[in-house]
């Protein structure tokens, strides 16, 4: 896949002064996205990431660096799946970070009993991510292991092993458009995976 | 470890869009109830005079608040199920809607000796009318809901509700064409607690099924 990789990983600056810039990016990338404009549409998540991590280190930042990264993934699994819900005459942050609040609530929801340091009082003693991958999250890891075998090698073949979507069919027996539906309904499974937070 | 980096290649690569929420769950809640309701009525009968009661000024609310709890309820639904939106004016219809339901109560009430309020209330058929309208309106609700899972909602209780009452009220005005008790001392009770009754089970289903 030849995605166009927006890597501006410079959190603050992100959420600060390209801001009204950035808001018609957003709305322009998802708009090609909505046509089938892949490289658009990889562009357009990767420029939300960094947004989204500075979001969840600002409103969840007693929690771990792993865990964080978590709710990131899980926000950009749930923008994708649930990017038809933005109109595309509406401005697309509002529509984001409305999806983002619900996700940090439901996961400081779900983690609350495991998460019981008064966060405001250590928050200055916890070390800024020394040591940990930001790009990396455990999760998904481990949901990808409950998954049944198809839509885990799908999900494998796809993310690690960079295949592409034309020759995932071929790859395991499927009409392309039958590896399009398999690989949609593998997210799917790994997104309700999230969710149960099993 | 999977990196987001690679998550991103992955949902990059699924290129299959999304199914819009609209027009589906108006034909998967509105089917069933008019189906059943249909059924409904073809065993119990339509009131022969139905025609005359739609003329009439206190009938004629057996089927004005019941559709405009449906028109609402929809629309909340569909407003909700977009992430962002803040849709007050449909919180403030259904609340309407409760307040010329309790008004009606009472008008009826003040013209009604006190003795009679409780033969009035109880008319002949409350079984029926509570059985057949949150019998209908719970296939609506649950043909809506295996829809409305499609949408983003972040009050997934509400959402449950206002599908819930939405499909009430079409129940209620489809089992209004059969039945002929016109006081609305009985209506807007009995109508009322099966449209809130599907509502409630509603929003204890949509907090399960709408879950993002």
């Amino acid at each position: 896949m030849t995605a166009v990789r927006v890597t501006n990983r410079c959190d603050g600056r992100i959420a600060g002064s390209n801001m009204t810039e950035n808001r018609d990016d957003w709305a322009h990338l998802l708009r090609a996205a909505n046509r089938g404009d892949t490289p658009a549409y990889a562009a357009f998540l990767a420029a939300l990431a960094p947004v989204l991590r500075g979001i969840v280190r600002a409103r969840a930042g007693g929690i771990d660096a792993a865990l964080r990264e978590d709710i990131v993934q899980e926000v950009l699994l749930t923008v994708h799946l649930k990017r038809h819900t933005w109109a595309e005459d509406r401005p697309v942050r509002p529509w984001v970070y409305a999806i983002t609040r619900y996700k940090i609530v439901d996961a400081l929801r779900r983690n609350g009993r495991d998460i019981t340091l008064p966060v405001e009082d250590f928050a200055d003693i916890i070390p800024a991510e020394a040591g940990t991958d930001p790009f990396a999250a455990r999760d998904t890891e481990r949901m990808l292991d409950q998954l049944d075998d198809r839509s885990r090698n799908i999900l494998r073949a796809v993310a690690y092993e960079g295949t592409k979507l034309a020759d995932l069919g071929s790859r395991f027996g499927l009409s392309q458009g039958a590896a399009r539906v398999a690989l949609h309904r593998a997210m799917g499974k790994l997104s309700a995976l999230r969710r149960t937070g099993q | 470890m999977m990196k987001t980096e690679d998550l991103i290649a992955l949902l990059a690569t699924d290129t299959r869009p999304g199914r819009a929420v609209l027009p589906d769950v108006l034909l998967a809640a509105f089917g069933p109830i008019l189906i059943t309701g249909s059924v409904l009525l073809m065993v119990l009968g339509v009131r022969p005079d139905l025609i005359d009661t739609f003329t009439s000024p206190i009938t004629i609310w057996k089927w004005l608040l019941p559709g405009l709890m449906v028109a609402a309820g929809l629309h909340l639904a569909l407003a909700l199920s977009r992430p962002e939106s803040r849709p007050q004016k449909a919180w403030l219809v259904i609340l309407m809607v409760a307040v010329l339901g309790a008004g009606l109560f009472t008008i009826r009430a003040v013209f009604l000796p006190p003795v009679d309020w409780i033969a009035a209330i109880r008319g002949q058929t409350i079984f029926v009318c509570l059985a057949s309208i949150s019998g209908i309106g719970l296939t609506g609700l649950f043909g809506g809901l295996a829809i409305l899972r499609r949408g983003a909602t972040t009050r997934p209780g509400l959402s449950g509700l206002a599908l819930g009452l939405g499909s009430g009220g079409a129940a209620a005005a489809l089992y209004a064409l059969y039945c002929n008790e016109d006081d609305p001392m009985f209506f807007v009770t009995w109508y009322g607690a099966a449209i809130l009754a599907v509502g409630l089970i509603g929003a204890i289903s949509g907090r399960r099924l709408l879950k993002m």
